[in-house]
């Protein structure tokens, strides 16, 4: 794709810098407390500013969360911020490709009518919203409320690429809410298999380089890790089985299969919080687990011990992660992640928790669920009460004939063209889209393809903060302020939506009493008095009380015109909001963390804890959950029992069973995409010159006895085809990679301007060029990224 | 946990490793380098850098190599700190993968 020319002063812009203060804040500091962007952990930092730029990056002691612990990618942020290819102003496209700058009340005006004459001739759902925000997801309320106030179930989320099968999986067992993260007790467990996660390379937890140390220094404490290389983790666990790519669920099964079959089951546990076990014991007493290890590749010994260990240890956990999550049955996986600790009974500290999110216990979901047109997959609630579909399956609900199908698509914190499976199938969906917008920081492969363009700040130029619950069982937040000015033109993805809501008459005319009654939010009576009006003059406008309804897109957009008009900026109108509802709703957790705050009324706490997060910018605790009563507190079937054999479950394991899936003979190796290396962070920082050494950083993993057979050598580049597309890539020969295996690192493939000829060029491989939309799991769209038939062969280019 | 400098960076010196430290926790003495175990963060950028494969994580040392735990706490706390890669000792292919290098290791400030 050649370079479209574009506004010639997006350079200069970026270059002469800030013009003009958007929160006023001080191009010279020191010791500003924020965080790292750049994935799920958000690791405390401290920063300093000279020249409105941030040249000084250090972990943050003081962050409750991290304590001082940051991997080496966070000293990059610098580049995410600044680099050539910043949008500065609101940019139209026009019939030749290339763009012109426009004014905000060109844009909004513009998008606005053509968004309301999109819902007046189709229905609410042809408009499609994609929010997703890394690490920076204050605006995401503000997607939700436009999507809820113009009635459209259409919300895409990169949640539905990874963990959705989790929130599947948590509602057919125990009826969860959406608002909690299940997962392993990791740092307390004494027994922890962990399943596709390469945690001193993901980070993943607080401190996840004394987490590994301490399992291999500890007698009393084993690691047992699953993956098809011998990863940086591996290589310090007890027990690694090198499992063939794509069969864990099989592994899980054979799990599953021993504990029944050998009555290593918790017979009183099962009675008192289980139904339906003698369905699924049928299942699995019919197993062959000799059958099942065949097809793992592993030691049918090896397995039956490991299910034993897991079985009589005091404190067993599982983890999974990406590995598994985008692999070959990752629903099945994500369910039997959850059968084995219920056939244990390991839930609670050291074991299997349900963290909680730093949000109210929501409304339930509406039923029946939104389905997809083309594949009729239903969304899946998670975070959030709305549903959310995979990126997988927009370009095909864009390209349907179908009436109802997707026109109109805004994108927000995301590059679906790089991050959604067949980045040609986005292309094209992209070109057919009567309407598309991209509210982004950068240039991105899919702004280059929008109708229009709306510069947002990045994560450091606004008030911002992280919902990816963090450090179980306490309940963390960190609201962090603005360290530097954003390009003068970028706004804040909530102010946009604000403006654009009005403009398409999505938000309807504030009612004036929610300005006066605004004006005293102080104290718990004025807050109470505001927050009453708000939600029933919203529900009243709304006609609903009901999840999902406009009702709470009103809400959102009427309290950041009037509360946010009083706050440190608009935005943090739906802080106070989550604070007051949280603490209206999660009161026990509050106390248990501010017992001396128990005389403090329901709103009063809520007050209180929002004065918290203002006071500590470095990150605050909220509330602590008690590990033993978690699974009581997450149950909502009514008779308290978790749900063992879902119809869906028993289908897929018939379903696993029946295939045997292999590579076919002229795509005879597995790609699995996305491997963590210490050089690959998100897409969200465009500049490769962050990257140091001698790399090369983008190579594809081979293993010796494959680049043996196919006479390959060190370095050597080598021509990668799928059946989707092919690309040009150095190999890296290394003897922890199986063969038959071959890996890339995620984060590749975009398009920056050279060094020297200023021409785009992408560094590495963009792994979506090679990818097949419907090579998905069925439940929830996610990509199997992890398995990817393909070919390698030398070419003669040097 | 921490990362190591080990005997075969002694004589060769090639600092590689400087150049990709995010933290800059190298320090330098007239032939050889030492990581500060405190200001390491284990990012184990430096590991794959290193010509002479000298550096190694904590818990993975080689046989013979556990003495230079101690001597990198020890050589961190008094050398002074380098941020910036320079050339390799003159003799540095020569010396790389010789046996026995830790009775030349120089302790001085350089």
């Amino acid at each position: 794709m050649s370079a479209l020319p574009v506004n010639k002063s997006e350079h200069e812009d970026a270059e002469k810098g800030f013009m003009e203060v958007t929160y006023n804040v001080a191009v010279e500091a020191n010791n500003l407390p924020t965080a790292c962007c750049l994935c799920s952990h958000n690791c405390g930092l401290k920063v300093d500013i000279k020249g409105n730029k941030i040249v000084e990056i250090r972990a943050d002691e003081s962050n409750p969360f991290s304590h001082g612990y940051s991997c080496n990618k966070a000293y990059a942020i610098d580049k995410y911020v600044s680099h050539k290819q910043r949008v500065t102003q609101p940019m139209k496209r026009l019939p030749d490709g290339s763009f012109e700058n426009i004014s905000w009340d060109q844009a909004i005006a513009e998008i606005g009518g053509k968004l309301k004459n999109i819902l007046a001739k189709n229905a609410p759902r042809s408009v499609a919203y994609m929010a997703s925000g890394q690490g920076n997801h204050l605006g995401i309320p503000y997607s939700l409320a436009m999507l809820w106030g113009m009635g459209s179930p259409s919300y895409y989320n990169a949640l539905a690429q990874e963990k959705t099968q989790h929130a599947l999986t948590n509602e057919w067992m125990f009826k969860a809410s959406p608002n909690c993260w299940y997962h392993g007790d990791d740092e307390e467990s004494d027994y922890l298999i962990l399943l596709g996660s390469n945690t001193l390379l993901s980070n993943r937890g607080r401190n996840a380089t004394e987490l590994i140390k301490d399992y291999k220094k500890d007698e009393q404490r084993k690691l047992v890790v699953v993956d098809p290389r011998k990863t940086e983790t591996a290589r310090r666990a007890d027990t690694f089985l090198p499992i063939k790519v794509g069969t864990d669920a099989y592994l899980m099964l054979a799990m599953a299969t021993h504990l029944v079959q050998n009555k290593w089951v918790d017979q009183t546990f099962i009675q008192q919080h289980t139904k339906d076990y003698d369905k699924i014991a049928a299942v699995l007493e019919a197993l062959d687990t000799d059958d099942l290890a065949g097809r793992c590749e592993l030691s049918a010994a090896d397995i039956k011990q490991v299910t034993y260990d897991f079985a009589h240890a005091k404190r067993p956990s599982l983890y999974m992660d990406l590995g598994v999550e985008q692999s070959l049955y990752s629903t099945l996986t994500a369910y039997l992640y959850r059968l084995i600790p219920a056939l244990t009974g390991q839930f609670g500290a050291g074991r299997m928790v349900f963290e909680p999110l730093f949000a109210p216990t929501d409304l339930p979901p509406e039923k029946p669920p939104t389905k997809a047109l083309v594949s009729g997959m239903e969304a899946i609630p998670m975070y959030a009460s709305l549903g959310i579909f995979s990126y997988n399956i927009l370009p095909e609900e864009v390209m349907t004939h179908h009436p109802d199908r997707v026109r109109a698509l805004i994108v927000q914190g995301a590059n679906p063209v790089i991050q959604g499976a067949d980045s040609k199938a986005w292309r094209q969906a992209m070109e057919r889209l009567e309407l598309s917008v991209v509210i982004e920081p950068a240039l991105s492969e899919t702004a280059r393809l929008a109708d229009y363009v709306l510069p947002a700040p990045v994560g450091y130029e606004k008030w911002e903060f992280s919902a990816f619950p963090k450090m179980y069982p306490d309940i963390f937040t960190q609201v962090r302020p603005p360290v530097i000015n954003s390009p003068k033109q970028a706004l804040p993805e909530a102010e946009i939506i604000n403006r654009l809501a009005k403009a398409s008459g999505i938000a309807p005319k504030t009612p004036k009493i929610l300005h006066r009654f605004a004006k005293n939010t102080k104290t718990p009576t004025g807050a109470l008095i505001y927050l009453s009006a708000l939600l029933t003059l919203a529900a009243i406008k709304g006609r609903s009380l009901k999840a999902n309804s406009k009702t709470q897109g009103y809400a959102l957009f009427w309290s950041y015109e009037t509360l946010g008009s009083h706050l440190a900026a608009p935005e943090l109108s739906y802080i106070w909001l989550n604070t007051l509802l949280f603490a209206l709703t999660r009161r026990q957790e509050v106390l248990a963390t501010y017992p001396n705050q128990s005389g403090l009324g329901r709103i009063g706490l809520g007050l209180f804890l929002f004065k918290q997060i203002m006071d500590h910018p470095e990150g605050v605790v909220l509330g602590k959950v008690d590990p033993e009563n978690d699974l009581n507190s997450v149950i909502q079937f009514s008779d308290k029992k978790i749900r063992l054999a879902p119809w869906q479950m028993l289908d897929e394991i018939e379903r696993a069973l029946q295939s045997n899936r292999q590579c076919p003979d002229e795509y005879p190796l597995v790609l699995q995409g996305g491997m963590r290396t210490q050089w690959n962070a998100n897409v969200i920082i465009r500049d490769p010159s962050w990257r140091k050494g001698r790399g090369p950083h983008e190579a594809l993993w081979v293993s010796e006895t494959d680049a043996e057979n196919l006479s390959l050598s060190k370095g050597q580049l080598v021509l990668l085809e799928t059946m989707t597309g092919q690309a040009k890539v150095p190999i890296k020969i290394d003897k922890s990679v199986q063969v038959g295996h071959v890996h890339l690192p995620n984060g590749f493939g975009l398009k920056y301007p050279d060094k020297e000829t200023g021409e785009l060029k992408a560094d590495g491989v963009s792994i979506n060029e090679l990818t097949d939309a419907q090579e998905r799991d069925p439940f929830t769209g996610s990509p199997y990224h992890k398995y990817i038939p393909c070919r390698i062969s030398a070419t003669n280019a040097g | 946990m921490t990362f190591v400098v080990t005997e075969n960076c002694i004589k060769c010196k090639y600092t590689d490793c400087v150049e990709v430290c995010p933290v800059d926790c190298f320090y330098e003495g007239p032939n050889f380098l030492v990581i500060d175990p405190d200001e390491c963060i284990d990012c184990a950028l430096c590991e794959p850098e290193c010509p002479a494969e000298a550096i190694f994580a904590e818990d993975e040392l080689p046989e013979g190599q556990h003495q230079f735990i101690e001597i990198n706490a020890e050589l961190a706390a008094k050398w002074p700190n380098i941020s910036q890669q320079k050339a390799p000792l003159e003799d540095a292919e020569q010396w790389d993968g010789t046996d026995q290098k830790l009775q030349y290791l120089n302790k001085n400030l350089s």
